[in-house]
């Protein structure tokens, strides 16, 4: 594992080197407020090394909003052909909650058929993580997502009060900047700090944490379908989708047809959907076997804290606090989780458990 | 199969609709291949007393001499489209049902208010059957020309029916409400892309609402911004206070 | 327990075609009643589709749009195979319009179909409700081809009203056969029409059963689920037996979109058909 000790100025000068051969994308202040997004860098100077958490997740880079997937003719016969457009692409500046929605995505869309887009600019695209503190409302803790062992090529722990980063790259291309980047060697005294910094980051979240273990949620769930809870929270809930819009480990899409005007050709692309949406499940004209908010907000945590859990081996679920932190009605899965457990222990104990 | 004729009709508003579909400059020769325009005021002197088979409507029903014109086109039309705030809801139109109609005559005219011809604003629907409805303020180009394609195909055209919220975050815009603004966006019909929002503005609802826009929790967010329930009224009505007396009387009516 | 770890993807193989549709041609259109027809079809290529009962096709009609449509026909060594279509929505209307010649775009066979190969040797209870029958239709045409692999067939067929009767030349066919019994019933009484009258359940009294070694394959509108699973129980079926195909709106058919998902499951991955035992705890099912 090679380690090197980067100063701020040493970690935007990487960003300068790694600009001149590819394309760089990191995160960046959203319109002078304390948000963020990720942009193309022009200037590494501008790059906001210490942020919270960027609107849209990075997954935006190899599952754009909007995606041609087929464009077809009719000029001679029918033919269709697959559209891909792929560039060599770094991120720069991925948190661990973002690089765990990455290869989530990765399972879900490569299981049993290998979604193309996905795959083709998942390749073509190097990850350069760094670590953060908490917000109020981050729960990486309690989905153990505070740190990740893979999905990177280089990864960057900030020490001494961010002046400092140690980078361990963790695969070639990782080593490959490193091998540009400068700085010093790392001391006992800076691995000490890596450390110190993951308890930092589970010490801020103490008191923000679902009441049972994550690997338990799928077992839990199997007794919420009928829960008041679902009705009590969906009360305040706009459907208006942003939980999905700005979620990492969420992946379903609407095919549109977008035909010329010429009525010979055409292209079919996916945009984002989202299940909170009122016709996500629309089944022919007056039939909707999710008519009702809360059944689509059951169905959002079922599907990240149980169906896909189970499916796929991992909760679809980040716990990077975007879905509440951008919700204008407060709707925290921390708190809808935590509520629904009290109300069946609630039950439980009415049953003499 | 023949060409489709179409025609635009304008009523009361700035007619801003119609040139939007000017403004589709560089498809307007596409267009005019798939469809046969035979009369529209803003664009172009012939008229026509034949059957038409598309006609655009854009204005609100507002005097009684629109009234009379929109059962005259609705009697030479096969397909009747309203296009625009004022045609599908009546759109700014609908503010002056605050006052009484006297009131707003005088307050607009004077002391020669008496002699117009005005009466409560009424989007197209309301008077004579339409078979599809573009809303907007005004019409989104791009819109009306998926929609078009969809009529000469054949297909039913369908409009979003999510709030603005949706495109407004792909965009990756800050919440108008973290702005310090308010905002119609959550409860608000999308398909305009979120421009608004997306150049510094708040949304006004201009697409109307949703088909179920969650109405309590908007109250019960606006007022933990300190929204007052006069101020949200305000926020509703500029351009949907003709849709909310519409509620207003589906609701008593079920009662 | 640790999370399942990433995905190397340098070892998976990216389908480059998965969301393409393949130009495939309409050789025949036979009208079936009023809603329905029945399309004969066969890819461009000559490629034989390669379906089994059951499964499902992304129909794509050029300029308006795809949707899923089941597959209704199973003749192995036949390049061409049939879809029989209800004009409900956009793409199905569309699909009505057409003609023998005309080009449009297949993705599939998707899906899992009927298990045939776990139905072997069974009896078999076969129910098809209006359009029902339209997957029934191949698993009957498999059956048939090697008659001597299964033990009793009993099919029952329900429509509303006679003019909506699908291939009505078949239905006669399997109603002379000596190995099939069959049974065709009307829901509610019409001028002319001398057999059955009432919902398909009034058929089940009559039927006599050896429950165990009995599987059932239900396919009707979800309201028809619940009362024939009802009957199937009351006959002592088990729920493993009970054999049922969904239907939902698929976007994608490849499990990616979501828009299928009926709790745990894709239909259009884990199913169509499914086992009635896999659904019973699933409130979204039927």
């Amino acid at each position: 594992m090679a380690l090197l000790v980067m100063s701020e100025d040493y970690v935007r000068a990487l960003i300068g080197k790694l600009m001149k051969e590819t394309r760089v994308v990191a995160p960046h202040v959203r319109e002078g407020r304390k948000q963020w997004q990720f942009a193309d860098v022009v200037d590494p100077g501008r790059v906001a090394l210490e942020y919270v958490s960027t609107i849209l997740p990075p997954k935006k880079y190899a599952f754009p909003t909007e995606d041609d997937l087929v464009h077809w003719r009719t000029e001679e016969g029918f033919s269709a052909e697959p559209v891909l457009s792929v560039e060599p692409l770094v991120l720069f500046g991925v948190h661990p909650c973002d690089i765990y929605g990455l290869e989530s995505l990765d399972i879900s869309l490569t299981d049993t058929y290998v979604d193309p887009n996905w795959v083709a600019r998942r390749r073509a695209m190097r990850i350069v993580g760094i670590d953060c503190l908490p917000d109020e409302w981050c729960f990486c803790s309690s989905m153990k997502t505070c740190s990740v062992s893979s999905g990177y090529d280089l990864f960057l722990t900030p020490i001494n009060n961010w002046s400092e980063y140690v980078a361990e790259a963790a695969t070639g291309a990782g080593a490959a900047m490193l091998a540009v980047a400068e700085g010093r060697e790392a001391s006992s005294h800076d691995l000490a700090q890596m450390r110190a910094w993951q308890n930092d980051k589970l010490a801020r979240q103490r008191d923000r944490r679902i009441n049972t273990e994550v690997n338990d949620l799928p077992l839990h769930f199997t007794g919420f379908a009928d829960s008041v809870v679902w009705e009590r929270w969906s009360r305040k809930c706009y459907s208006c989708g942003t939980c999905n819009t700005t979620c990492p480990t969420c992946f379903c899409f609407d095919v549109l047809d977008k035909l010329k005007l010429s009525l010979d050709e055409g292209y079919r692309s996916r945009v984002w959907d989202g299940c909170m949406l009122e016709d996500f499940a629309v089944v022919a004209p007056h039939e909707n076997f999710r008519e009702e908010r809360h059944e689509r907000l059951r169905h959002r945590f079922y599907r990240k804290y149980a169906y896909l859990y189970t499916r796929y081996g991992r909760p679809y679920c980040s716990g990077c606090g975007r879905c509440v932190r951008q919700c204008l009605a407060d709707i925290d899965p921390v708190k809808v989780i935590n509520d629904l457990l009290t109300e069946a222990r609630k039950e439980a104990a009415g049953h003499g458990l | 199969m023949a060409k489709p004729t179409a025609a635009v009709f304008s009523f009361t508003g700035c007619e801003g609709c119609s040139l939007a579909i000017l403004e589709c400059e560089k498809e307007l020769l596409d267009v005019v291949k798939l469809v046969d325009f035979v009369e529209w005021r803003e664009a172009m002197s012939e008229r026509t007393e034949a059957m038409i088979d598309l006609g655009f409507i854009d204005g609100a029903i507002s005097t009684h001499h629109d009234e009379k014109k929109i059962r005259q086109v609705r009697e030479r039309v096969r397909m009747l489209i309203s296009i625009g705030a004022c045609a599908t809801n009546a759109g700014v139109n609908a503010l002056k049902h605050r006052y009484g109609l006297r009131e707003v005559k005088e307050i607009v005219y004077g002391e020669a208010g008496a002699e117009f011809d005005t009466i409560s604003a009424r989007p197209v629907h309301a008077v004579v059957p339409v078979e599809f409805e573009i809303p907007g303020c005004p019409i989104q180009g791009e819109e009306f020309l998926r929609i078009v394609l969809d009529i000469v195909q054949g297909k039913q055209p369908r409009l979003p029916n999510y709030p603005v919220c949706v495109e407004c975050k792909r965009k990756e815009n800050v919440c108008v409400f973290e702005k310090g603004m308010i905002c119609m966006g959550p409860v608000a019909r999308a398909g305009c892309g979120a421009d608004c929002p997306s150049y510094g503005a708040w949304c006004e609802a201009c697409r109307g609402f949703v088909d179920n826009p969650n109405d309590e929790a908007h109250e019960e967010v606006l007022t933990k911004y300190g929204v007052t329930s006069e101020e949200l009224l305000q926020r509703y009505d500029i351009f949907c206070a003709y849709e909310l007396e519409e509620r207003k009387s589906r609701q008593q009516g079920q009662r | 327990m640790a999370y399942r770890s990433g995905v190397n993807l340098q070892e998976v193989e990216p389908q480059a075609e998965l969301y393409v549709p393949e130009p495939a041609r309409i050789v025949k259109v036979e009208p079936q009643t009023a809603k329905e027809k029945l399309f004969e079809v066969e890819l461009t290529s000559g490629r034989a589709l390669g379906h089994g009962p059951g499964q499902f096709v992304q129909v794509f009609v050029p300029g308006i749009g795809e949707a899923p449509i089941s597959l209704c026909s199973y003749r192995p060594g036949c390049s061409s195979f049939q879809l029989c279509v209800r004009n409900v929505g956009t793409v199905t209307a569309a699909l009505h319009g057409l003609r023998p010649g005309a080009l449009i775009g297949l993705r599939g066979p998707l899906g899992k179909g009927f298990a045939m190969d776990e139905i072997k040797g069974h009896d078999l209870l076969i129910v098809g409700g209006g359009i029902g029958l339209v997957p029934l239709r191949g698993v009957v045409q498999a059956i048939l081809a090697e008659r001597d692999q299964y033990g009793r067939v009993i099919i029952l067929a329900g429509f509303k009203s006679p003019e909506e009767i699908l291939f009505r030349s078949e239905l006669e066919q399997w109603e002379q056969r000596e190995d099939i019994e069959f049974a065709i019933t009307i829901d509610r009484p019409h001028p002319g029409w001398g057999g059955h009258v009432g919902v398909i359940t009034t058929l089940f009294p009559e039927l006599r059963l050896d429950a165990p070694n009995t599987r059932a394959l239900v396919v009707g509108p979800p309201i028809m689920y619940r009362f024939v699973i009802t009957e199937c129980r009351l006959k002592g079926l088990a729920d493993e037996s009970i054999i049922l195909s969904l239907e939902r709106r698929m976007r994608c058919g490849v499990g990616k979109c979501g828009h299928c998902q009926i709790n745990n499951k894709y239909c259009c991955l884990d199913g169509p058909v499914f086992k009635y035992s896999e659904l019973k705890f699933m409130w979204e099912a039927i």
